[in-house]
């Protein structure tokens, strides 16, 4: 019995290897892309359904105006820096993924484990996508959408609304992922352009003058006024930093952009995430925050978008879910490949869309978006802890590296013993969800390189 | 040429998207009037850049 699991774990890594085989090898030199590219896809990437919600959710967590701004800008800057001298620099040397880096590092056994936990997260995400995409269509057929502290589905309507456009964002998925992505590519910036459309056609609801006059005194006392809606906590500068910096944890210190950045010239090119993180992420989130001032305070992303601008706004919202969505999806179902052996490409991706349709029913994931978003990069940071840790430390230590690959070993356990310590200790900590990830990452760091100098001593002792 | 007239009129339609509110918040346009123009402009950018990423 005892030797089952291990042989089981040890055939499904070796399904794992096959699927990603194709980015197995270091990127060669001839492969390598320009700065345009990397700007472009930052752009391109960091305007999501989700934007919509985030942005709004800064008003009703009664955010001052200065605090937003400074907030975001500092935040933002963070994460484009955390890319630069975190993920690139590690990407440009290794030429790897964080698979197939993590192989090496972790052994397969553990890369298995965490491929299954992105896929599961990877199916919350695509749900609140689903969910943001619903407020648009349920808007044609008045389906009420749930209230911010609603946990379980509502109503009927909204359920049948939710399950079906995830039943249709599944099929669409099916049909054939590579056709779709480059239609979304048609869509990503026409989304973009509806965030800016909507906050400045909000501006006269709001009752700024068209000389821009009041503005700031519209923005002040209207949008970002400093007074939390009902039940909901009040955020400084500081909730605002932590949450721009750590909304793309999972790719920046997680180390998940290793695959973006391998095509890298140099890992300087990590400052073209401020792309992502200036016109994209900042820009949305501040007109999302308008647009929502306009309609009381609603949380309803698809009345939000209608009544900023028209009918167009409401296939914005659907299409900003769908785009968003699709990847997601896709991502999914290959993470899951790995364990239903012999599944065609088609069965997996109903699989994980049935179980994303799911849980799109249930408003939580979607009312507690900036919650989620938190857990979601703090369950993945302790990894791209310890890769950093091996990557950078080790060497200046002295301490072996590559203990998996060099031992053959399926699972290297003191990373997994960090991985599940830190969350655990993170648990604990008496701090905001929001900044548990900081300390966690150092702990994380410092525990690694800690447990493999203790076992390293011991085994050249054995 | 026909991607080049489908780069053209996608690029003049996705102006077109972001100077629609504007007039409207400047007054110069009626709110119906925007929301019509900006709709059929966006559906420009649909035809247009779509036309153009499949001849790439």
């Amino acid at each position: 019995m005892g030797e089952i699991m291990p042989v089981k774990i040890a055939e499904v890594a070796s399904r794992m290897d096959k699927l990603y085989e194709f980015d197995r090898e270091p990127v060669t030199e001839d492969k390598l892309q320009s700065g345009r590219r990397f700007a472009g896809l930052f752009a391109g990437e960091h305007v999501a359904a989700t934007e919509f919600v985030i942005g709004a959710f800064f008003v009703l967590h009664g955010v001052t105006a200065r605090d937003l701004i400074l907030g975001l800008l500092v935040g933002n800057l963070l994460a484009v820096l955390s890319w630069t001298f975190i993920c690139a620099p590690i990407a440009v040397q290794t030429r790897l993924t964080l698979y197939w880096y993590l192989q090496k590092i972790a052994g397969p056994g553990l890369t298995f484990l965490y491929n299954i936990a992105n896929a599961f997260l990877y199916c919350i995400l695509a749900g609140a996508m689903v969910s943001v995409a619903s407020t648009a269509v349920g808007l044609g057929f008045g389906i009420e959408t749930p209230a911010l502290t609603d946990v379980y589905p509502s109503s009927i309507g909204w359920v049948v609304t939710t399950f079906s456009i995830g039943v249709a964002f599944t099929i669409l998925a099916i049909l054939g992922f590579e056709k779709l992505s480059r239609f979304a590519g048609v869509c990503s910036p026409w989304i973009f352009v509806v965030f800016i459309a909507g906050a400045v056609a909000t501006l006269p609801k709001l009752g700024v003058h068209p000389n821009l006059d009041n503005f700031w005194e519209v923005m002040t006392t209207k949008v970002w006024n400093g007074v939390p809606t009902e039940g909901q906590e009040r955020f400084g500068l500081w909730h605002i930093a932590f949450f721009a910096w750590f909304a793309n944890l999972a790719m920046h210190v997680g180390l998940s952009d290793m695959a973006l950045f391998r095509y890298a010239r140099s890992w300087k090119y990590g400052l073209y995430s401020a792309f992502g993180m200036y016109p994209g992420h900042m820009l949305a989130w501040l007109c999302s925050g308008i647009m929502v001032a306009a309609i009381g305070r609603e949380m309803n992303p698809g009345l939000m978008a209608y009544t900023a601008v028209g009918v167009a706004g409401v296939f914005g919202v659907l299409l900003a879910g769908w785009t968003t969505a699709n990847p997601t999806l896709y991502r999914v179902g290959l993470a899951l490949q790995v364990i239903t052996p012999g599944w065609p490409r088609w069965k997996i991706t109903l699989a994980a869309g049935m179980v994303t349709a799911v849980l799109a029913c249930f408003p939580v994931f979607f009312m507690k978006l900036l919650d989620y978003v938190a857990i979601y990069g703090l369950v993945l940071m302790p990894i791209g802890a310890v890769v950093f840790a091996e990557h950078w430390i080790f060497p200046r230590l002295g301490l072996p590296r590559y203990r998996a690959e060099e031992g053959k070993l399926l699972l290297n356990w003191q990373a997994l013993a960090v991985w599940v310590g830190t969350l655990a200790v993170c648990r604990f900590l008496p701090l905001h969800l929001f900044y548990l990830w900081l300390p966690g990452w150092f702990l994380a760091v410092a525990a690694y390189t800690l447990l493999v100098k203790l076992t390293a001593k011991e085994a050249r002792y054995a | 040429m026909l991607k080049t007239v489908c780069a053209a009129v996608a690029a003049v339609s996705l102006l077109t998207c972001l100077a629609a509110p504007a007039a409207y918040f400047q007054g110069w346009l009626a709110e119906a009037a925007f929301e019509n123009l900006f709709a059929a402009a966006s559906l420009g950018w649909f035809v247009t850049a779509t036309a153009y990423a499949s001849r790439k």
